[in-house]
């Protein structure tokens, strides 16, 4: 079984994430902050992540940063609704750059969120 | 180094920038699109059911519904892209590309500069992706 970690500030969204994740089958983790991501993170036991792109400000991007010069980094799909300083076309450039599996626009379908994890897990 | 000769190179270094941009941009045909309209093409050519509509593409691209609604128009009136009514919501729109908006995307301007870049070695591409960020940061953030 997968474990995902789901990392979002919006108690409704985390919840609705992991429970269509739950429902297929997966572990999911959920950190409400950059804190605890990078602690679940630090366990090694992280098979993908689900973050959304404005925690805070920019630091669901920051995170991707750092998530993506790992030796090995986990693969990582991001979630967008829009957000303060940057539109929503700069911040999926910069996911993409950072090598985003796949950037979900809020608010999506379930199906879309299953296949953009799978696609996450080389599935 | 000394506050001319550093305006001198940050002006270099503006130029290179923007004759990439019209490298890229004049590969296109007299008839071709503009960059706004090949951002819509490519958001519709990713976004999910839920945000392939007018309100959609204005928060991608941070513009207001009635200058997006005019992108879109446009893109129809070329036929690149179609309106199909909603499956779960008959008052909305979803908006897609048509076959003829698919073709369109494979000669996409930016698929040139990016096929350049992926013979880059990772690391340069990193860092060229990192820098290129700063700049875009600092852009919009002089903007406000």
């Amino acid at each position: 079984m997968a474990t995902i970690l789901v990392v979002d500030d919006e108690q409704d969204v985390a919840d609705a994430v992991k429970l269509v994740l739950q429902n297929d089958g997966y572990f999911v983790l959920v950190a409400k902050d950059m804190a605890s991501a990078r602690d679940i993170l630090s366990t090694g036991e992280v098979d993908a992540c689900v973050l959304d792109v404005w925690i805070d400000g920019d630091t669901g991007l920051d995170l991707a940063t750092e998530i993506s010069r790992d030796a090995e980094p986990v693969p990582f799909v991001m979630m967008s609704g829009g957000g303060p300083g940057r539109s929503l076309e700069s911040a999926t450039a910069k996911a993409d750059a950072l090598g985003a599996a796949e950037v979900l626009f809020k608010p999506f379908d379930d199906d879309e969120l299953l296949a953009a994890v799978k696609k996450a897990l080389g599935k | 180094m000394d506050e001319a000769a550093a305006a001198k190179r940050a002006a270099g270094v503006a130029q290179m920038l923007f004759q990439i941009g019209r490298r890229v941009l004049e590969k296109r045909n007299a008839d071709d699109l503009h960059a706004v309209q090949w951002s819509a093409l490519r958001y519709f050519a990713r976004t999910g059911r839920r945000t392939a509509n007018v309100n959609g593409l204005s928060q991608f691209l941070g513009n207001t519904t009635g200058s997006s609604s005019r992108t879109i128009k446009s893109l129809v009136e070329r036929g690149l892209l179609e309106g199909t009514p909603s499956r779960t919501d008959a008052r909305s729109t979803v908006i897609k590309l048509t076959q003829a908006g698919r073709r369109a995307l494979r000669k996409d301007p930016l698929n040139d500069i990016a096929m350049v870049l992926e013979g880059m070695e990772p690391g340069d591409l990193d860092q060229l992706g990192q820098l290129l960020d700063k700049v875009d940061e600092a852009m919009r953030n002089a903007r406000r």
